[in-house]
């Protein structure tokens, strides 16, 4: 027990260097996934193609191991933030452009219907109608990449990016139990509270569009 | 190139034990997964309430990314393989033991009752009847746990698992391109090629099952 | 001089929190071979009554008995595989053929395969289902008329002798369900097992029963054959449910 007092009052400010190393490249890494995605996503509605092919592209790319994402970027872009955040960005658009996609798909027939009937152009329907319809969609989606960021970004210390990964990376090496629990407990209570997060905001949408 | 092929040559024999290795580890993981998930499913079978107790508390566990997991669990059961495979069944269980109970729970009630009506106790139901009819979830529930488990197997070499992982963090600490692109190459290869069969296996399951 | 094949003595069914009870201190008795439909609208416990025949329901006081033996005596399981049951969305096994669904109970009880093929064979023919060409099919390869008539095959299966029978065609187009209850009475004349009918339509009750059981919120409200509830109807809501076929009728009569 006083082991942890002991890291707590002695490397109080590393822990928080690391935090928030985390979260800041999770959060980076999640926003320009979303920039990316989303509009993707919304692009595959309108064309057939497009569609197909990126579906194929990014369902394989869900199945590879994270680790391999991480890891085949070295030889080109070599170790530290960037390549772990092109990774993290990588592997967090998936599941946001399908979700998105998803969203989008499941509006109602009968609402588009509607909306044309009572005279709104493309951009108002888009705006009023499937954007509020796809939303918990697409929030799920963003949860989801949340889930699949931090948890990479544990891994990403392992190249030299920083975060609460270092933590574990310490404790594996030199067989420090406390460095193990609390980089574990950090990294999973993070993923924890924020996808709790993201759910309840995911709920909200949700609700108001309840008929 | 040449350094490629040089160490290809000179160290094969080590890429081939990672694979080895690598299956074996999901290979353990799978039978106990499988035996104990199929075990849950089945004692929950009529429990609905603690059914989605029991997936949600699987569910919290799945949110966890596992080198937390693998961490957390180091202090209690020690580097290497054990550790590896407790946390991979751990994981796995949240999406068998929800493929295997809504496989066996999901059927026409309709059914249920006839088959209770004749007489059948829950044990002859449970394999006439439950069984036959969830083989397709389950069939889809287990191909996704193997590529679930391909893939944080892979991190597993953190703790001294060795396998596929180990390549590729060899080849990430030393920046060697060749480990990288072998350890990759490799995943890459098992994960795509165990999708691919897995999917032909359940595709030949279900044409077997779709009565006409 | 035949005996009583089922006998239900003072029984009470009373569901948790439920206000009143589902059936109400019901007593009476069925003779052998009797075809019995026990007629009533929606809730009003002829489901429930029937249900504890097979225990699928246990009363929550009173005795039924069998035969003479008292049914708790028995255990449910066996008892179930002695008592034919048929349900209105049939539960025809979707990953069975015909022969196999047919084949369940004969199976379980050990029945050697040459046995069972021939009785498989039988039952189709009694069915009207040509034994050569509906052997193989599965469920979603028949009709609704054609499931009720493998689901009572497979019901009649081990040749038992209580048939129970829960608004069997309740979900069969009317041109059907005509036919089918033709061939039910024609199979009941064969094979006169004693037979309870759950329904609740007061044509297809008068037509089918030797006699009819009336239920209204868990009581008996007459029991009798079909001739004297019409002259001789013991209460209003008796009679209230012949007006309606009354009214039918003169409707038709006026065109």
């Amino acid at each position: 027990m006083d082991v942890y007092v002991d890291y707590f009052t002695t490397k109080w400010d590393q822990y928080l260097l690391y935090l928030w190393q985390h979260v800041y490249i999770s959060f980076l890494a999640l926003l320009i996934a979303s920039a990316i995605g989303i509009p993707l996503g919304i692009l595959c509605l309108r064309n057939r193609t497009i569609n197909g092919f990126i579906n194929t592209f990014f369902s394989a790319l869900k199945i590879l191991p994270s680790l391999v994402i991480l890891v085949i970027l070295i030889p080109i872009m070599g170790i530290g933030v960037k390549p772990a955040l092109v990774a993290l960005i990588v592997l967090a658009i998936p599941p946001i452009l399908i979700q998105t996609t998803l969203g989008f798909n499941k509006v109602p027939d009968f609402m588009m219907e509607v909306a044309a009937g009572l005279g709104m152009d493309e951009k108002m329907t888009f705006r009023r109608v499937q954007v509020p319809f796809a939303m918990p969609y697409i929030m799920g989606g963003i949860k989801m990449a949340a889930a699949e960021v931090i948890a990479s970004a544990a891994l990403a210390a392992y190249i030299g990016s920083g975060g609460l990964g270092v933590i574990i990376y310490n404790g594996i090496s030199l067989m420090k139990t406390e460095y193990l629990v609390i980089g574990g407990l950090s990294v999973a209570a993070l993923t924890l509270i924020c996808v709790t997060l993201l759910g309840r905001i995911e709920k909200k949408f949700l609700a108001k569009e309840a008929i | 190139m040449d350094r490629f092929i040089d160490y290809t040559v000179n160290h094969y024999d080590k890429l081939i034990d990672a694979v080895l290795q690598h299956l074996a580890i999901v290979g353990l993981t799978l039978l106990i997964s499988i035996a104990l998930a199929m075990i849950t499913a089945i004692v929950l079978i009529d429990h609905q309430k603690t059914a989605d107790w029991i997936m949600r508390s699987w569910s919290m566990v799945y949110a966890i990314p596992s080198l937390a997991l693998f961490a957390l669990l180091l202090p209690l059961t020690g580097l290497g393989i054990r550790t590896a495979v407790v946390v991979l069944v751990l994981y796995n269980q949240y999406i068998l033991v929800r493929a295997f109970v809504e496989g066996l729970c999901r059927i026409d009630p309709g059914v249920l009752e006839a088959a209770n009506g004749m007489g059948m106790t829950k044990g002859q139901i449970l394999k006439k009847i439950r069984f036959p009819l969830a083989v397709d979830a389950m069939a889809a529930g287990i191909r996704i746990a193997i590529i679930s488990t391909i893939g944080i197997a892979t991190i597993a070499a953190t703790i001294g698992a060795g396998g596929l992982g180990r390549i590729l963090f060899d080849g990430m600490r030393t920046q060697n391109s060749v480990k990288i692109i072998w350890g990759t190459v490799l995943s890459v290869l098992m994960v795509l090629l165990a999708n691919a069969i897995l999917k032909a296996i359940e595709n030949r399951i279900r044409k077997r099952h779709a009565a006409a | 001089m035949s005996s009583i094949a089922i006998e239900f003595k003072d029984v009470t069914k009373q569901f948790n929190n439920a206000s009143s009870n589902a059936v109400d201190h019901v007593s009476f008795s069925v003779n052998e071979g009797e075809m019995i439909t026990i007629l009533g609208t929606s809730g009003c416990g002829k489901t429930t009554l029937m249900k504890m025949v097979n225990r699928l329901y246990e009363p929550t006081s009173g005795e039924i008995r069998i035969f003479g033996e008292n049914i708790a005596d028995k255990d449910p399981i066996q008892l179930r595989r002695q008592i034919g049951y048929v349900i209105q969305q049939v539960g025809l096994f979707p990953h069975m053929t015909v022969e196999k669904n047919i084949s369940v109970v004969p199976e379980i009880l050990g029945w050697d395969q040459q046995r069972i093929d021939d009785r498989v064979t039988e039952l189709l023919r009694l069915v009207n289902l040509d034994p050569g060409e509906y052997r193989e099919r599965f469920p979603a390869q028949l009709s609704g008329g054609q499931q009720q008539r493998v689901g009572l095959a497979r019901a009649l299966a081990v040749y038992p002798k209580i048939l129970l029978m829960d608004e069997p065609f309740g979900a069969i187009d009317a041109i059907n369900r005509t036919n089918l209850q033709n061939e039910l009475l024609s199979i009941h004349d064969e094979e006169k097992q004693t037979c309870l009918f759950v329904t609740h339509d007061v044509t297809e009750a008068l037509k089918l029963g030797d006699r009819v059981l009336v239920m209204n919120e868990g009581r008996v409200q007459q029991f009798d054959k079909p001739e004297v509830l019409i002259r001789q109807p013991a209460n209003e809501y008796v009679s209230s449910l012949f007006q309606s076929v009354v009214e039918g009728l003169e409707f038709f009569s006026q065109k």
